[in-house]
């Protein structure tokens, strides 16, 4: 059952930015058909999939923390004092300092919200509830960089995706 | 000072760019009376902006368009049209490569729809790999140039730009570069020997590929006609671009299902996801290089060693290659528009022309070692090292250097199309 949630919590990011995407298509496609074929506008679409969109973001950030795939200069990371894992551990935690600072403000702006509601424009929707994303998706990131790490430490998987296939691609050709 | 070695100490150590954006930001933002929420408010407004939209659709089309076989119906009406010329596979490469970046906004999207399919088929050709490598490397950079381009839907939004402008600006410059690409590959084939088993050209079997690969042909004149005709707006017709690949693969070529889309779906999600959210914290990183005066104090260094517009163009030039070296083409767009853009207009230069020449920077950027990603992308799929692929696309960085100056010395060939609107 618990391995079951995991493996589960494991596709998560991935399943919900494709269906995020896969919505903010079909209401900007619904907005194109209903301009240009029954000329008509829709006055929500544009609210919805821009939501959409903010959403899709942060979680596929979430999904890039997972896989490893977030731009960082990694050139000098070599040069680091006791060699690059440390460096990269260095950085992750200033990157984990970052997200919680993130997720602390994302709170607060939801309580302000809640106690002060605003709404969207078009639809009306409490903000507060799409402001969500923000300090969700900082703190599932969170958990993304430990889980990375951990698996650096326990099982030498790198944290940097690329460099995998970097280093993959050298040691081959050179054997 | 603290803020700069702050924020260097953070780019240096592998510290994510959006985060090494946020954290001097940040720091100030703690010490200052606002309130810590307005953090989060930014990084919600720095995303929430509409034609960032854009972005996902044009990797989703592409994703799409390889996996329906729409690129290789491209590349086959290619092949038959440049026919048994020297080099003429490689020739093939860059002119589908121009194909496909108007379809695609990015550069290592390009090099992996087109190179997956010509990488290997060059080799079979009796091509050397690591010269079928170069070529789809730098062909590959077209693709941000070329419009839609997703450099150029980045920099319209932090410099407000219209990006309809700005697509209409890279239309002749794509080109040209494409045909400065077309001719190197034509040079260095012709003095090695190069020439693949390719047949004659053949009037019969080009018509054949055409009336075959009709539908696929007509991908980039519905996106960038829509755009240029004023039907659509680019956030429209990047919607447009998915839904006309979804139809033809599904109904009229019948290639893709539901796991082709969904997987495609996966290739978008998985790309994005580390490079939209830059812009989260670029907005936040703007304002705060702004309260400190901070473009302004580099205007000023960079004016006390030249005034003159080109000159200073040419400087700019130089540090953005050397940055593109070790830097991402976006977080390079992202950290120096704001910086950079006080001072371009200050010296009377158009911001489009500008927003060209930073984007044909950045096509450098995407094949300049250690941090070149269009080679990680050709040599992942020809197995080959990093080394052996940059030596052999030097030739093509000149020439995309050639290319630059070009387009710096006559601004007319970005802005020449602008003034028929």
């Amino acid at each position: 059952m618990l391995a079951r949630t995991l493996k589960a919590f494991d596709r998560f990011e991935l399943v919900f930015s494709n269906l995020s995407l896969a919505l903010l298509v079909v209401v900007l496609g619904m907005q194109v058909f209903f301009r240009y074929v029954l000329h008509t506008g829709l006055t929500w679409s544009e609210e919805i999939s821009r939501f959409a969109f903010v959403w899709f973001v942060y979680i596929s950030a979430s999904l890039a923390a997972q896989r490893g795939t977030h731009i960082r200069v990694t050139l000098f990371i070599r040069w680091f004092p006791g060699g690059r894992q440390y460096a990269l551990l260095l950085a992750d935690m200033i990157w984990i300092a970052f997200n919680a600072c993130v997720v602390m403000a994302g709170v607060l702006l939801i309580q302000r919200t809640l106690k002060y509601p605003v709404y969207s424009t078009a639809l009306f929707l409490p903000l507060a509830w799409i402001y969500l994303v923000i300090p969700l998706a900082h703190a599932l990131m969170i958990l993304r960089i430990l889980q990375r790490q951990w698996n650096y430490w326990r099982h030498g998987v790198p944290v940097v995706a690329s460099e995998a296939d970097v280093e993959a691609a050298g040691t081959e050709h050179a054997a | 000072m603290i803020f700069a070695l702050l924020f260097l100490l953070c780019l240096f150590i592998g510290v994510p760019i959006f985060a090494t954006l946020g954290v001097p930001s940040l720091i100030e933002l703690l010490m200052s009376p606002i309130p810590l929420e307005s953090l989060a408010h930014s990084l919600f407004d720095g995303v929430d902006k509409f034609p960032l939209l854009a972005i996902p659709n044009f990797v989703l089309a592409g994703a799409i368009m390889s996996r329906a076989g729409i690129t290789g119906d491209i590349i086959e009406v290619m092949r038959a049209v440049v026919g048994r010329t020297y080099g003429g596979l490689a020739i093939v490469t860059i002119l589908s490569c121009m194909f496909f970046a108007a379809i695609s906004g990015s550069g290592p999207g390009t090099v992996a729809a087109i190179g997956t399919l010509l990488i290997p088929a060059m080799k079979d050709d009796g091509y050397p790999k690591d010269f079928a490598a170069a070529v789809a490397s730098s062909g590959g950079t077209l693709g941000i140039l070329l419009p839609p381009s997703n450099p150029m839907i980045v920099y319209g939004v932090l410099a407000s730009v219209s990006i309809g402008d700005l697509f209409l600006a890279g239309l002749l410059p794509g080109i040209m570069m494409g045909a400065l690409l077309v001719g190197t590959t034509w040079f260095l084939s012709k003095r090695h020997g190069y020439r693949g088993a390719e047949r004659q050209f053949d009037r019969r079997e080009f018509l054949t590929a055409l009336w075959r690969g009709k539908f696929s042909l007509a991908t980039p004149f519905v996106v960038l006609g829509g755009i240029y005709g004023g039907i659509f707006t680019p956030v429209e017709a990047s919607v447009v671009a998915v839904a006309y690949a979804l139809i033809v693969g599904t109904v009229i070529k019948r290639s893709i299902g539901l796991r082709s889309t969904w997987e495609a779906l996966g290739e978008a999600s998985t790309v994005c996801g580390g490079l939209v959210l830059i812009m989260g914290t670029a907005i936040f990183f703007g304002e705060f290089l702004a309260l400190n005066m901070i473009p302004q104090k580099i205007a000023a260094g960079l004016l006390e060693i030249t005034t003159d517009p080109i000159l200073m163009l040419l400087l700019i030039a130089v540090i953005l290659i050397v940055l593109g070296t070790f830097m991402e083409t976006l977080s390079t767009v992202v950290i120096l528009t704001p910086i950079l853009l006080p001072l371009i207009k200050q010296l009377g230069i158009d911001p489009i022309h500008f927003g060209i020449l930073l984007v044909v920077t950045s096509e450098i950027g995407f094949l300049t070692p250690p941090l070149g990603v269009n080679l990680f992308v050709a040599c992942g799929i020809s197995n080959l090292t990093i080394e052996e692929v940059s030596r052999r696309v030097l030739p093509f960085i000149a020439t995309i250097i050639l290319g630059l100056l070009i387009l710096l010395f006559f601004p007319q060939i970005s802005l020449f199309l602008l003034s028929f609107k």
